[in-house]
């Protein structure tokens, strides 16, 4: 075996093919290398070090990482990126988190119509961290975004989404009401479609089925935030009108010159307000008559359906034991009536304020259905139901989660006191019936005299009533009204209370317009206003009072100057002692006092006693150097003014020429 | 042009009126046995009268310029005291106040055009906008108001101000209004301290200033670069209305040397500046006042350039622009009728009653010109017509082909079926 082994390898060895002669490489390249050369594994990220430049949730993850997270396909992920985010939201200063808005705010926007109901409830609570967060005019050129989000999610066709479509508007009303505002052209049909379906051109009322609202809540919900919406869009003329903005005022320093440039750039300026409206909320104007004309025939029939389908009136003929009295309505309806007046309310304001000859189209077509399906024989309403419902615990708590819908914004009362004013308000507006009128005034009269003490909200509401009935033709019903305003402000004479203040602002109101200067001869109203110096006797006084009597003052009323004349001389003590409150500075409470030595130039009544009096008030110096100088410039003026009257002939001794500078 | 300085003052029972020339003080003019006037009443009427209310009478009274007594033959009676009056700068219109009413008068005819009823108290002073469509009224009950001319006379409807600002405590003493072009401003001045500055375009509050003393008289000149103020102290207050730097045209053009660091007030009254007035170049104001004296102030330097005493307490002092000469032309070259003060006008006169107007130009000829003219672009017209559509006359002639065969169609057919069928019957 080894043999054959052996010469098999032999012969193997024969055969291999020998090298001839050696060549050899040439130098240099005859060494082996041993160097190796070594390259470096980077890894370029595995365990990033916590940057601090940068935001990070608690458990450190970056906004980019988040916001890709927020498209991850699990629902925990999701829920977990939008809880860092908002985290991060809420930890960091406004400014570094700005860099990301525009990502992040798409991104979690977009979670709004998401299908889980859970990852909708974390990107709301995100979003409204994130729109608390940032200001009104970073947020603006996003916000188109967000606003298609919510149509998005008002369209969509999960019920449960269209639910949550609107706490997205809550939460966008609160933290960007004149951005949602500017956009309502967009928002305010889709409440429509919330509400009712069009089949052949005819709205009609839709259900509600399948949601976790009943129908009734869920129209409540969506006319609360129509409400809502509508009146956003009401507060903006008003800010930009505001005259006063423009007004700087300036106090007279003897030594100093005194710059005030007006002509800076007028005509800029007026092209600026006219461009400041779209470049501020990137939307622009409607010609809003029409626009809200046609907002209007669709939706009253709509919300006059709704009323009727929850209170429905009971015809008369079946005599049934259980006597329905047609003003009781059921709980649920009170809160739709009151949506559903001050939606048409509002919606009347927004038609005055574009364009007044609109009232009248409005009282044309509407009148006659709002009369008969609101008003006939069924106003004013009651609610005994809720009045009752300490009995019944059950009911109860039924009401309270039906408040809860609507905010708890309204207090819950049997009288439907608010429906009530608000109804009032749109008859005295709409229909030009004397009958109803005066039922109306009569019904303001029994209100004013049972409820003392309203609340500010009813308060309100009670004085656009009286506005509104005073505004037109004197009949008697409107005199015997403020007949009893009068008596009533005589009664709680000191506007400290919503109540009484809504009085004072009412009646001075009348007083000082001359529009209402008709009822004037009313004789409760002249007892009043001789009586209204008195306030100005009382150890304490609103700057805004002190202001309002003052303003009367000029208007040259008998028998305002008749209880000036008596009053006159303890309003006179008072100026120093006096405490004047809610001023808005040291200054203003200067301007009040000096306000009440003014109301000395309208007195007419002049007698020795007072003149000495005055003299000697001015002789110790006793208002201040300041309000003693005025006070006799005043005094100059009116004997200069007057030479023949009373007090310039009470004052031709010597003492006062020489002080007077006579 | 040339300005005086037209003045009146209480307890002077010889001279109603004094004109000055403010050049060198002399005075050129006076106008005698109108009473006492009246504070914010005295003004000049178009070029031709001087007018003025009495204190004591509820009537105006009127002087040609060149003659030193009133006229007896226009009476302009008003309905009652009168407690201010302004006649518009075209004098076409008087505005006349009334207790809490201002009544329009048309001069040429007399008739009360229009009032206007808004204050609750007196109205203390009349101003004209410089175009003469506003009138604005300030009131004892604080309210300035600014009425449309052409809506008070124009009487379809009860007249409303176009503005109502209520923003004064107490009497308004005194208005002012700058300027010649559109967006002009008001001032107005009280007895509660402040003095406020409003656009009368946009009826907007521009400012507000509040001084620690009754203030009596106001004036803007008339490029509205300075407000000044009078007070009771006898003080008179300039307010810049531009911001330092901002040197205006007439400011570089009047004073080249501006001083920064003088006072800006006008120091010398020892009593209440009842009135003020700047001159048209802006260089000079007129004060008038509770001291018996009237000043003239260089406005940059402050100095007191001349003091006009006289008799009483100062009423009225202002500047008026006038021809060198008006005050001595020996033969008044009318151009403004007067006519006596009517009551109010009725529905039938106010369809047809004509106005009388006087004019130096020679009308004949002009409307002879204009006639021409019209016939001249007329015939050009015509002519144009003529060349231009040839194949519009074709048209019109194949259309009136087309209406004869229709009329003969219709005639036919009832010749055939109404006729016809009438005589079978």
């Amino acid at each position: 075996m080894v043999k054959t082994s052996h010469k098999r390898f032999m012969k193997k060895e024969k055969n291999k093919v020998k090298l001839k002669g050696q060549r050899l490489l040439p130098k240099g390249q005859n060494v082996t290398n041993t160097n190796f050369k070594v390259k470096k594994i980077v890894i370029k990220e595995q365990l990033k070090a916590a940057d601090n430049s940068e935001l990070l949730s608690k458990k450190k993850l970056n906004v980019k990482e988040l916001v890709s997270r927020l498209t991850h396909h699990n629902v925990s992920m999701r829920r977990e990126a939008l809880l860092g985010l908002k985290q991060t939201a809420e930890l960091c200063t406004a400014e570094a988190f700005v860099r990301y808005l525009p990502t992040m705010l798409e991104s979690a926007a977009s979670l709004v119509i998401d299908r889980d109901s859970d990852v909708r409830a974390d990107s709301l609570k995100l979003l409204r961290a994130v729109l608390a967060k940032v200001s009104l005019e970073q947020i603006t050129p996003l916000f188109s975004i967000l606003s298609s989000f919510l149509v998005c999610a008002m369209t969509h066709i999960d019920i449960s989404i269209r639910e949550d479509s609107l706490k997205l508007l809550d939460i966008m009303l609160n933290e960007c009401g004149p951005l949602v505002a500017a956009r309502a052209d967009e928002l305010l049909p889709r409440f429509i479609d919330l509400i009712s379906q069009n089949s052949g051109g005819v709205r009609t009322l839709s259900l509600h089925m399948g949601g976790k609202l009943t129908v009734g809540k869920w129209r409540a919900q969506v006319l609360y935030r129509l409400w809502k919406l509508l009146s956003s869009l009401q507060k903006k003329p008003n800010n930009a009108n505001k005259s006063e903005a423009g007004c700087q005022v300036v106090q007279w320093n003897d030594d100093v010159h005194l710059y005030v440039p007006l002509y800076s750039d007028m005509k800029l300026q007026s092209c600026n307000e006219m461009l400041n409206f779209d470049r501020k909320t990137g939307a622009s104007k409607s010609s809003a008559t029409t626009k809200i004309q046609d907002y209007m025939e669709k939706l009253i029939p709509l919300l006059l359906d709704t009323f009727t389908e929850v209170a429905p009136l009971k015809s008369k003929d079946n005599n049934s034991k259980d006597d329905i009295d047609p003003h009781d309505i059921s709980s649920e309806a009170t809160i739709l009536l009151q949506c559903i007046v001050d939606i048409i309310l509002l919606l009347l304001d927004l038609l005055r304020d574009s364009n007044n000859a609109s009232v009248d189209w409005f009282s044309e077509t509407y009148s006659t259905i709002l009369k008969r399906r609101l008003i006939m024989k069924r106003y004013p309403y009651k609610c005994s139901q809720l009045r009752l419902k300490q009995v019944n615990k059950k009911q109860a708590k039924e009401v309270s989660a039906l408040l809860k819908v609507v905010e708890g914004t309204q207090q819950a009362d049997g009288l439907c006191l608010l429906q009530n004013l608000g109804l009032s308000r749109l008859i005295l507006l709409t229909l030009k019936n004397d009958n109803d009128r005066i039922s109306v005034v009569k019904y303001l009269i029994s209100c004013l005299r049972n409820c003392s003490s309203l609340n500010e909200e009813h308060s309100r509401m009670l004085k656009s009533c009286l506005e509104a009935a005073c505004a037109t033709d004197s009949n008697k019903e409107v005199r015997s009204l403020l007949e009893t305003v009068a008596s009533l402000a005589e009664k709680y004479k000191v506007p400290d209370r919503p109540f009484s203040r809504m009085l004072f602002d009412f009646l001075s109101d009348i007083a000082l317009h001359y529009k209402y200067s008709y009822l004037h001869d009313s004789v409760a109203f002249k007892n009043w206003l001789s009586n209204l110096p008195e306030l100005l006797t009382l150890p304490t006084v609103e700057a805004k009072t002190v202001k309002r009597i003052t303003m009367i003052a000029t208007r040259n009323s008998n028998s305002f100057v008749e209880g000036l004349d008596g009053f006159i001389e303890s309003i006179l003590d008072n100026v120093v002692p006096i405490k004047i409150i809610s001023a808005h500075d040291e200054l203003e409470v200067e301007q009040c006092r000096r306000e009440m030595i003014n109301l000395l130039y309208w007195v007419k009544d002049w007698d020795e006693d007072m003149i000495d009096n005055l003299q000697k008030a001015v002789n110790n110096c006793y208002f201040g150097e300041q309000l003693t100088s005025h006070l006799m410039n005043l005094l100059t003026l009116k004997a200069s003014k007057e030479p023949d009257g009373q007090f310039s002939n009470l004052i031709r001794k010597e003492e006062w020429k020489s002080l007077l500078r006579l | 042009m040339h300005e005086f300085i037209l003045t009146s003052c209480l307890e002077d029972h010889i001279v109603s009126v004094h004109v000055w020339d403010p050049q060198t003080g002399t005075e050129v003019m006076t106008f005698k046995e109108g009473g006492t006037v009246k504070s914010r009443t005295l003004s000049l009427l178009g070029s031709d009268y001087v007018i003025a209310a009495q204190q004591l009478k509820p009537v105006l009274t009127v002087w040609p310029v060149n003659s030193q007594k009133p006229l007896h033959a226009p009476r302009l009676l008003c309905t009652g005291h009168v407690s201010a009056l302004a006649p518009s700068p075209d004098a076409a219109y008087i505005a006349v106040a009334v207790q809490e009413k201002i009544n329009i008068y048309q001069v040429c005819s007399g008739f009360l055009m229009g009032t206007g009823i808004r204050h609750f108290q007196p109205i203390t002073v009349i101003r004209w906008s410089s175009d003469g469509s506003h009138v604005i009224c300030g009131g004892d009950d604080g309210l300035v108001t600014v009425w449309n001319i052409a809506r008070i006379v124009s009487r379809d409807v009860r007249p409303e101000p176009e503005y109502t600002f209520c923003d004064h405590k107490l009497p308004i003493t005194d208005i002012a209004i700058g300027g010649v072009h559109t967006g002009a401003r008001l001032a107005s001045v009280s007895a509660d301290g402040t003095c406020r500055i409003y656009s009368l375009t946009s009826g907007k509050a521009l400012l507000t200033i509040v001084f620690n003393e009754v203030l009596t008289s106001v004036a803007l000149n008339s490029v509205e670069t300075d407000l000044f103020v009078g007070g009771t102290s006898g003080n008179i207050f300039q307010v810049h209305l531009q911001a330092q730097n901002e040197t205006s045209v007439e400011q570089t053009f009047f004073d080249p040397q501006f001083n920064v660091n003088s006072k800006s007030i006008f120091s010398g009254h020892e009593k209440a500046v009842t009135c003020l007035s700047c001159s048209e170049s802006g260089a000079t104001l007129l004060s008038g006042s509770n001291d018996e004296t009237v000043k003239l102030w260089h406005i940059s330097s402050k100095q007191c350039l001349r003091t006009i005493g006289m008799k009483g307490a100062v009423t009225n002092s202002s500047f008026v622009r006038a021809s060198k000469y008006m005050f001595d032309q020996n033969e008044l070259k009318r151009s403004v009728i007067l006519r006596p003060f009517q009551k109010s006008i009725s529905s039938e006169e106010q369809n047809e009653y004509c106005l009388e107007i006087l004019t130096d130009q020679d009308i004949s000829s002009k409307w002879t010109a204009s006639e021409d003219c019209f016939s001249n672009k007329y015939s050009r017209r015509l002519a144009f017509d003529d060349g231009g559509d040839d194949s519009h006359l074709e048209d019109m002639k194949l259309e009136i082909s087309r209406l004869r065969d229709i009329n003969e169609k219709l005639y036919k057919f009832s010749v055939e079926n109404l006729l016809r069928k009438r005589e079978e019957s």
